[in-house]
């Protein structure tokens, strides 16, 4: 596994949420809306013409995708269409995985974060994670949020930033009075809000959510989505999702993703559309994505 | 009947429900509602605009009243869009369902009735005029005063969401339809001393202005039908209970 | 098939009389073993205190408390035997656990694919060892070469050296216990720790040993009552010297040592009274070890197990 030694890198800590410096790039469709009057907000996060290979596997093929500041970027396709796998590329989580290979770019405020001398562990004290089952430690709940910080050498109140973190997810009521109870003791829209508080509690300007509301129940769903929909002032948010609804009702943008059988019999993923969110779900340009949304496929 | 929970409450940055689940969809919905009241206030005070050139022959204000359409045509396609959007993205169900579908069908009739009021200054703008008469005038401002009187009533029926707006504005629609009545008798009885055409003109006029009305009935039936899932019934009263 | 054929009447609900008859038999076979194993083991722990109880009546109390583990001059301290066995257990966790655990946490954590494919099996083979090997091999080296070499006052039997024999056998057990506690922990827990910016090692440190603490204690445990049980290692490097010492550098029978050298005969002579029973006496001693040692680890993996 190659995050070793590595020189610290990009440390965008002193820049705060979303460098204005960046010039608003219109990706292959165009960002602005029609009519253009409102400018795209600042690119946060790019994938430049990025290809996954796992082992000889092509899981992904040549992704572009501007991802703005202060947006729910949604992430849609069918299963096995990696949407996934670009996901966890914005973090390097791929790189967990023993085989996994990435060519192309993923720029992080116009930084290559597979450049040789990057540190996939600071990128993730920027970019953080939500997963798909919620996986809070076996420690107390102070001590899940407190864990980021922790060992991030974070020297502040530890105290007034479990509150924050926990105020911003829309918990602490809930458990202020229960902190050094054990994670486990909540139930899972709990959990998956304590998970949502401990990635928050590094201070990253980008989340990164992996169809965090699938194993929950429908109420503490919709609970989530009004959370990402407060979060979004002070973070930037991606999210996959198998269910589109959910793109529908919570995205800003989203991106449709879809697998493409080659000769070989190998499933490869790519990017079909990526819009605005209205656009995709009233009137969307491929063909492909009015079938995917409408169910009649995939 | 689910007294609608989202429409009536916070209207322009009022104090957010955290009791709702999906607040920032029912702030949405009450967009749509605020932009109904506004495009109607608009077209209710257009039609006031074009009632007042007509009885006092203001050619002025012709202009006035088209450009004022035009805004309100605008107002129509961003609402429309709006709605339709919110429909594909939302998922609603239930009273926002009703509201939204009912919403596609009252932003038709605002827009018709301020059709209409054009139609109106249309009428004035003749290269022959449109000569004033001193029995019909007077009448024909009775008429224009319990039309926009009955449109003002479908604003207000928005604004409240009440349940029984459909059979109020039904009942106060005889008040029109009678006047309506005896304006063609009145114009029929002076068509010799009129000319034709400006007899034809003047029941035009009295067509526009009963459909005006109607417009606001089915503003109100709308209403009800948001609140109760049912259109108004002949020979129904109006149940609170339900 | 026609409609007609599934009416209540013609469906047959009530099971077909053999297969029940074989199922119950089948149930009774498997019940026979589960009490057979019972029986036998309530047999043997009875036969056990039946003999202990003859060897307490038939000696006074007060040999309990003399001086060393003299059976055929009468002499029964059994606290001399418990101390040398506790003397070699902690010596040989002391060896073990650091050794046992930091191999495990290699090989869950670090260790890629093909490696682990390597090393794993290397220590099974190790497993595999016969302890009256390594029991030559604490006499014939580790005594000569290890102990002999840093403290050169140490006896040629001693503690150390079967100690440190001991806990080479028990490494392969620790290792494997914890190994399969720790990768039992799930992989999204990991996940959530390198999502938050963790190297590899808080990540193992911090997440992965605590979620799987009670599986660890309980290879510990594990090993502690092999070390008590392990005989063949003790008998050949540690000797046979009954006198109570506490110092690593001596020797010194322990409790399996002492039932060894009872049941080999080597203590036999007419006339001892009670030599032979004292063996069952011990036994029943070092069963009540085991037994609590076993009873703690269950205490104290149902406290600490985590329902993830």
């Amino acid at each position: 596994m190659n995050e070793g030694e590595s020189r610290v890198d990009v440390t965008r800590e002193n820049e705060g949420t979303g460098a204005m410096t960046e010039e608003p790039t219109t990706a292959d469709h165009d960002d602005a809306v029609a009519g253009g009057d409102v400018p795209a907000p600042a690119v946060v996060l790019e994938l430049d013409r990025l290809n996954v290979f796992y082992g000889d596997f092509h899981a992904v093929r040549d992704v572009s995708l501007p991802i703005h500041e202060h947006e729910i970027t949604a992430l849609i396709g069918p299963s096995g269409c990696g949407k996934s796998t670009v996901l966890r590329c914005f973090n390097r989580m791929n790189d967990l995985i023993e085989t996994a290979r990435v060519e192309g770019a993923v720029n992080y405020h116009g930084v290559d974060l597979y450049a040789p001398d990057i540190d996939p562990v600071q990128v993730r004290r920027h970019i953080g994670m939500v997963f798909q089952k919620p996986n809070p430690f076996p420690k107390s709940i102070y001590d899940n949020i407190a864990y980021g910080p922790r060992i991030g050498g974070f020297s502040g109140n530890l105290d007034d930033l479990v509150e924050e973190s926990l105020t911003r997810a829309a918990l602490f009521d809930e458990v202020k009075d229960k902190l050094q109870e054990s994670a486990f003791a909540l139930s899972g829209g709990q959990q998956q809000r304590l998970c949502i508080a401990r990635a928050i509690a590094t201070s990253p300007d980008v989340v990164l959510m992996d169809e965090p509301c699938s194993a929950l129940d429908p109420i503490a769903t919709l609970r989530i989505e009004e959370l990402m929909q407060e979060l979004k002032d002070d973070y930037t948010i991606v999210i996959v999702t198998h269910n589109m609804q959910q793109a529908a009702r919570v995205s800003d943008r989203t991106a449709f993703f879809n697998v493409q059988v080659g000769e070989t019999g190998q499933r490869t993923g790519h990017l079909v559309e990526y819009d605005e969110t209205g656009k995709i779900f009233t009137n969307p340009g491929e063909r492909a994505t009015e079938e995917y949304i409408t169910g009649r496929f995939g | 009947m689910t007294a609608d929970d989202h429409t009536h409450d916070s209207g322009d940055g009022g104090p957010v429900d955290h009791q709702d689940g999906r607040h920032h969809f029912s702030e949405v919905l009450d967009e749509i509602r605020q932009g109904l009241i506004k495009m109607a206030s608009i077209v209710l005070e257009n039609t006031r605009r074009a009632g007042e050139a007509m009885t006092e022959g203001r050619l002025d204000l012709i202009e006035v009243v088209r450009t004022t359409d035009d805004e309100v045509n605008q107002l129509y396609q961003d609402l429309d869009f709006l709605t339709f959007e919110t429909l594909a993205r939302q998922q609603p169900v239930a009273g926002d369902l009703r509201f939204l579908v009912s919403a596609t069908r009252m932003l038709y009739e605002i827009e018709r009735t301020g059709d209409l009021a054009v139609n109106l200054v249309n009428i004035l703008d003749r290269e022959e005029g449109f000569p004033r008469h001193a029995a019909l005038t007077p009448l024909m401002e009775r008429l224009i005063t319990s039309s926009c009187k009955l449109l003002a009533m479908g604003v207000e029926a928005i604004d409240a969401m009440n349940g029984d707006a459909g059979y109020v504005l039904d009942a106060a629609d005889d008040e029109v339809d009678a006047l309506v009545s005896e304006f063609y008798t009145q114009v029929g009885r002076y068509s010799e001393e009129l000319g034709l055409q400006t007899a034809i003109e003047y029941s035009k006029v009295g067509r526009f202005l009963e459909r005006i009305a109607d417009h606001a009935v089915n503003l109100g039936e709308n209403v009800t039908y948001i609140v109760t899932a049912e259109f108004p019934q002949e020979g129904k009263v109006f149940d609170e209970a339900e | 098939m026609a409609l007609t054929d599934t009416s209540p009447q013609t469906m047959d609900l009530t099971g077909d009389p053999k297969r029940l008859a074989r199922e119950a038999r089948v149930r009774r076979v498997f019940l026979a073993a589960s009490v057979i194993s019972i029986v036998v083991s309530v047999a043997i722990i009875l036969s056990l205190v039946g003999e202990a109880w003859n060897f307490l009546t038939k000696i006074e109390l007060g040999d309990l408390n003399e001086n060393g583990w003299f059976p055929r001059r009468g002499r029964f301290q059994i606290l001399a035997l418990i101390v040398h066995t506790l003397v070699i257990s902690a010596i040989a966790m002391a060896v073990a656990a650091p050794l046992g655990l930091g191999a495990a946490i290699y090989l869950s954590e670090y260790a890629r694919p093909n490696v682990r494919r390597v090393l794993k099996p290397s220590l099974e083979v190790l497993a595999g060892i016969p302890s009256v090997v390594l029991g030559f091999f604490a006499l014939t080296f580790i005594t000569p070469n290890v102990v002999k070499n840093l403290f050169s006052s140490a006896s040629q039997s001693n503690f150390l050296a079967a100690g440190i024999a001991v806990g080479v056998l028990i490494v392969p057990l620790v290792a494997s216990v914890s190994e399969d506690a720790m990768r039992a922990v799930p992989t999204a827990m990991r996940e959530a720790s390198y999502g938050l910016g963790a190297k590899r090692w808080h990540t193992s440190l911090r997440v992965v040993v605590p979620a799987a603490i009670s599986g660890i204690v309980a290879a510990m445990i594990l090993a502690v009552s092999r070390a008590i049980g392990e005989t063949m290692i003790v008998a050949l490097a540690a000797g046979t010297n009954g006198i109570m010492t506490l110092s690593p550098l001596d020797g010194g029978l322990t409790m399996t040592g002492a039932m060894a050298q009872l049941a080999i005969g080597s203590d036999q002579v007419a006339g001892a009274v009670a030599a032979f029973q004292s063996l069952f006496f011990v036994g029943l001693v070092l069963f009540f070890m085991t037994f609590a040692l076993n009873v703690l680890s269950e205490r104290v993996v149902r406290r600490f197990r985590n329902k993830y």
